[in-house]
């Protein structure tokens, strides 16, 4: 059929089209336009059917990094940790605060473990967890800016590598 | 293809119309059905490249640490420095952990004679960690485990977030090896007693 369409287009410039032939011309082409479209058709699918598997894969791995993550059970260690954090024990309230399980209670032991507590991250933590409460509670009282400059270059003092390189990357820009 | 024909005279107007437009119309869809037979290859190496960028930015972003000049890193460490010498435990462990060469044994030296928490887990866990000598795979060293549960049994952060990376990192893997179940089924167990 292509043969037949290059034979009859090659032949516009020497011959003229009667009738037939000009409806014979018409109907092939509209049966090549047919067939490309039906072409067309099919990349258009292949595009998004190529995109949707890719983005069906994004979405299964970011789901399986976080199943995997929510696949440890920390309950126990959350009960373990709040008990030993109402007795005082500093690394439970600084783990409860790292992992998103302290209250206002903990920030007041927290608060009150600054005044006495030679560990850095201690001032780290509470500073950390008071930024988390100002956003989930309104009501929080919590460090004001002032507070903050104090506590970081205590927290330095006191060791804190932390503080200390955002200090150096703040003088530094 | 530019179209030049013509007609004898019989032939009316409105089909000469016809014959131009459907002319017209069969090399536009040739052209698009060209133009998309050509953007096929690139266009499944894009879902394939943007599926590797996405996993790896997901990756860098789990990751991420922040990069620090070696000018101000220089500066951290003479400050801790300082603070070490005057015998401040938690300068000595982080030089210990990321001075040079000569910070680090001399950190090492001091801390040997200190005994808190921190420096203990120091001694007995990270140090073996870190060590530059070979050690077992650590997701199937029994002692490990058992020195991570007997800190986190004192409450210690860092002991407790070490054992959810130890499990994590057991779970993420496909073939879980029997000395690996082994050590699940410690710190499984590890789990059941805190909840009774």
């Amino acid at each position: 059929m292509n043969n037949e369409i290059s034979q009859n287009e090659t032949s516009f410039v020497s011959e003229k089209l009667n009738v037939s032939a000009t409806e014979s011309d018409i109907s092939s082409y509209e049966k090549n336009i047919k067939k490309s479209r039906i072409k067309i058709l099919a990349c258009l699918i292949f595009m998004v059917i190529s995109a949707l598997v890719t983005l069906y894969f994004i979405v299964e791995q970011r789901t399986t990094n976080l199943s995997q993550i929510e696949k440890v059970d920390v309950s126990a260690y959350v009960n373990l940790q709040t008990a030993l954090a109402m007795q005082g024990n500093q690394q439970a309230m600084i783990w409860l605060a790292k992992s998103g399980n302290a209250d206002n209670v903990i920030f007041d032991k927290l608060r009150l473990l600054i005044e006495t507590s030679t560990n850095p991250e201690i001032i780290e933590v509470a500073i950390s967890l008071d930024d988390q409460l100002k956003v989930k509670d309104e009501t929080h009282k919590g460090f004001n800016e002032a507070e903050i400059v104090v506590l970081k270059q205590r927290a330095i003092e006191q060791g804190s590598s932390k503080y200390l390189l955002e200090k150096l990357m703040g003088e530094n820009k | 293809m530019i179209y030049k024909s013509e007609f004898e005279p019989e032939v009316p107007k409105e089909i000469q119309q016809k014959h131009k437009s459907s002319f017209t119309k069969m090399n536009e869809a040739k052209f698009i059905n060209k133009v998309l037979l050509i953007s096929l290859i690139p266009w499944v190496w894009m879902c394939f490249l943007s599926f590797v960028l996405i996993s790896y930015l997901d990756n860098k972003t789990d990751n991420f640490e922040p990069e620090y000049s070696a000018d101000i890193l220089d500066q951290t460490s003479d400050y801790i420095g300082k603070l070490a010498n005057s015998g401040n435990v938690y300068a000595l462990l982080y030089l210990a952990e990321k001075g040079n060469t000569q910070q680090r044994d001399k950190a090492l030296s001091e801390l040997k004679n200190i005994n808190t928490i921190e420096v203990n887990y120091f001694n007995d866990v990270i140090l073996d960690r870190t060590s530059d000598l070979p050690i077992n795979d650590l997701k199937g060293n029994h002692q490990y485990v058992t020195k991570l549960i007997s800190y986190a049994k004192l409450g210690y952060a860092r002991a407790i977030d070490d054992l959810i990376a130890l499990e994590t990192d057991i779970l993420k893997s496909n073939n879980i090896s029997s000395s690996e179940k082994l050590i699940l089924k410690k710190i499984q167990s590890f789990k059941n007693d805190l909840k009774n």
